[in-house]
């Protein structure tokens, strides 16, 4: 809208006095600071890392600023290499060749993993989510927390009875023994997350809906989901999330062919030579994928979607 | 069965973990009238809405609708349409797109949905709106809109929740009067209107239903509501301002029976005899409206029939004068034309209408006059 001259001041007047005094605002404005490099610190570093050889990694003290290469990222995406040279340096060559097909490899075996699994979970557990949120049973509350609880368990706890397990049942090494065992990393924080948000939704919104002639399963998509797409896409950011950085599981329930990429990152550190820049680098790509996925769900977590549907 | 009854109700309670909203609830809707359910906050007038739309099943006890028992039809065998007190709007879609969303379940045409969105749209005045979201509407905006969700559909059954509630007066005033219209457009239908205001209740009403706490106090047209209430809380709850109520004596002087207290005097025809001679107590409650007193500013003739008392305040409403008056004790309102010669602190002789006193039993509050059959037509 377009105000006047003098609306304009108004506004302006307003704006100021509910602001923070100056003095104030200058402090808090510094505080955050302080907290945001404070998390992006280790970012930074591993950026700062990728960028630089070697040599200027192991310099002491740190110099931080000099000279930037791209020779990091070039070499995570080596195919042809020199043939050639001395053992040793053939020996370093074909490393270098695994190491960089088992970056790519990683990559790929990460997304495949992380998305199935998240998207299995987000399939089961929404409905479940609003199962739990709408119906009555006995035993409800109970079951709940028992897929809560799933979460509590620490992963080193499970893992060599898993193994075992995996071994017998032949799911050792396998894409769906690790999309399973992800799937239960991502379903309880679905089911629990999506669960409160759709506790909040008014009950009345679906007795309209009854009254509408809606059947419960139009209501569920029309009228439930949309409004629920906040809470949804909260979840969904944080098990992706979760199931991206997953390390221990990748680590023992998987071959060399199916590794997630946080375990093929660790491979650039062997024999050869501990390639910190590399490492970085790898950990620097490793990380958009899920920048990507939080930046396009962040879209969907804004607040006050059911605004206006009742009389408060 | 009778073919004019739309709704029956046999024997209903409604339980809600331990409180009873709803107790023996046994009464009748005809077909094509206009009830208005009326009663204080918690009576369970929400409540029988929702069992007559399915949306909630009685605990006990049975409805008939069309006279098919219907305590097994799911909402949407029945043909009822519902408003909310509390709007129940879609948040996430336009105004269009809530008054077409009984429509698009139906698999009706675009343009046929399109029709009759802005032909609704425009008889409750918000076609400017249709593109809006609920919540960029205001409290009177999003009525309507909730209004027209549930007239959109051709129904049987109307049950409309406190519709005029949460407006100011100025808008409640104009919607009341847009009501009419809306009336003549539901003729053909059942409407059950739920109110706390009395005056909608008057004023739309065929036949107007009172309950409190769960319970039927008395079902009837508007001229019975008003005038042979079953029970002093009907009497008080309807009428403003509220009846005058005091507790007198009975006593009885040659042939003459005067109801006394230490204030009040006043002398009761031999009409009243049937109902004093078989009422066997001492004390008795008697009513009657500040309408229906007349007033004397000068002392007059027959005084002795007048009581004397004191203008402790005169406060003009809705056009209508209220002479609030104290003897002793007790005070009493009077409703009057406006006048400039009435002041505060003048003396005044008041005497109710013969015809117009209600009488009640003093420990059941009930209507002595409706209940005798002896008295005229009662």
């Amino acid at each position: 809208m377009r105000y006047t001259k003098e609306e304009n001041n108004i506004i302006k007047k307003i704006k100021r006095s509910a602001n923070l005094s100056r003095g104030m605002g200058f402090t808090v404005n510094i505080l955050l600071f302080v907290v945001f490099i404070l998390f992006l610190f280790p970012v930074i570093w591993i950026l700062i890392m990728s960028l630089k050889t070697q040599n200027q990694i192991a310099m002491m003290p740190p110099d931080i600023f000099s000279s930037f290469t791209l020779e990091n990222y070039k070499n995570l995406f080596q195919i042809g290499v020199e043939q050639g040279g001395t053992i040793t340096e053939q020996t370093a060559q074909t490393l270098t060749q695994i190491k960089t097909a088992g970056f790519l490899n990683g990559l790929m075996n990460t997304l495949i993993i992380s998305v199935t699994s998240v998207l299995i979970a987000t399939l089961v557990g929404v409905p479940a989510a609003y199962g739990l949120s709408r119906y009555r049973s006995p035993g409800k509350e109970s079951t709940a927390f028992i897929f809560l609880s799933f979460r509590f368990v620490p992963e080193l706890v499970i893992l060599i009875p898993l193994y075992i397990i995996y071994q017998k049942v032949n799911l050792y090494g396998t894409y769906w023994g690790l999309i399973w065992v992800y799937i239960l990393i991502s379903l309880p924080m679905i089911i629990w997350i999506t669960r409160s948000y759709i506790d909040d939704l008014p009950f009345d919104l679906e007795q309209a809906a009854m009254l509408d002639h809606y059947s419960k399963l139009r209501a569920f998509f029309k009228i439930i989901l949309p409004l629920a797409k906040p809470g949804i896409a909260a979840a969904i950011i944080l098990s992706f999330i979760f199931t991206w950085n997953n390390f221990i599981f990748g680590f023992i329930l998987s071959t060399n062919r199916l590794q997630p990429i946080t375990v093929a990152i660790i491979r650039y550190l062997d024999i050869t030579d501990l390639n910190y820049g590399t490492m970085a680098a790898a950990i620097m790509i490793s990380i958009i994928p899920m920048i990507i996925v939080s930046q396009i769900a962040s879209r969907y977590l804004v607040s006050g979607l059911s605004l206006g549907a009742i009389k408060q | 069965m009778e073919n004019n009854k739309k709704i029956i109700f046999k024997n209903i309670y409604k339980k809600y973990k331990d409180i009873f909203a709803l107790k023996n609830i046994n009464y009748s809707i005809n077909n094509n009238e206009f009830l208005v359910i009326f009663g204080p906050s918690g009576a369970g007038k929400t409540t029988t809405l929702k069992i007559i739309a399915g949306l909630e099943l009685p605990t006990v006890g049975e409805i008939f609708i069309n006279n098919q028992p219907a305590n097994s039809m799911s909402t949407f065998e029945r043909n009822v349409r519902m408003t909310f007190e509390n709007y129940i709007l879609y948040p996430h879609l336009t105004v269009f797109e809530n008054l077409a969303s009984p429509l698009r379940v139906k698999k009706i045409s675009f343009e046929e949905i399109k029709r009759r969105v802005i032909e609704i749209a425009d008889v409750l005045g918000i076609s400017n709106y249709l593109d809006r979201l609920p919540r960029e509407l205001s409290g009177g905006q999003k009525q309507r809109v909730s209004l027209g969700r549930a007239l959109i559909v051709e129904s049987d059954i109307y049950l409309l929740d406190e519709p005029l509630a949460h407006l100011d007066a100025k808008i409640r005033h104009k919607l009341r009067a847009e009501f009419q219209n809306i009336k003549s457009f539901l003729s053909n239908s059942t409407v059950i209107y739920v109110t706390h205001d009395y005056q909608e209740a008057l004023a739309l009403a065929d036949r107007i239903c009172i309950i409190d706490k769960g319970e039927l106090i008395q079902i009837g047209n508007p001229e019975e509501i008003y005038n042979k209430p079953t029970n002093i809380f009907v009497a008080e709850i309807i009428g403003q301002p509220q009846i005058n109520i005091s507790k007198l004596n009975i006593s009885r002087e040659k042939d003459n029976i005067y109801l006394v207290n230490k204030d009040l005097r006043i002398n009761l025809t031999k009409k009243f005899m049937p109902i004093i001679n078989s009422y066997n107590k001492n004390e008795i409650i008697f009513g009657c409206r500040p309408q229906f007193w007349d007033f004397k500013l000068i002392e007059p003739e027959l005084s002795k029939d007048f009581l004397k008392g004191k203008i402790i305040a005169y406060e003009i409403r809705n056009y209508r004068g209220i002479i609030t008056v104290q003897i002793n004790d007790e005070v009493i309102n009077v409703l009057c034309d406006i006048s400039r010669e009435i002041n505060e602190k003048d003396n005044i002789w008041i005497q109710p209408k013969e015809e117009e006193i209600l009488l009640f039993d003093a420990d059941t509050n009930n209507n002595l006059v409706t209940k005798n059959k002896e008295f005229g037509d009662a």
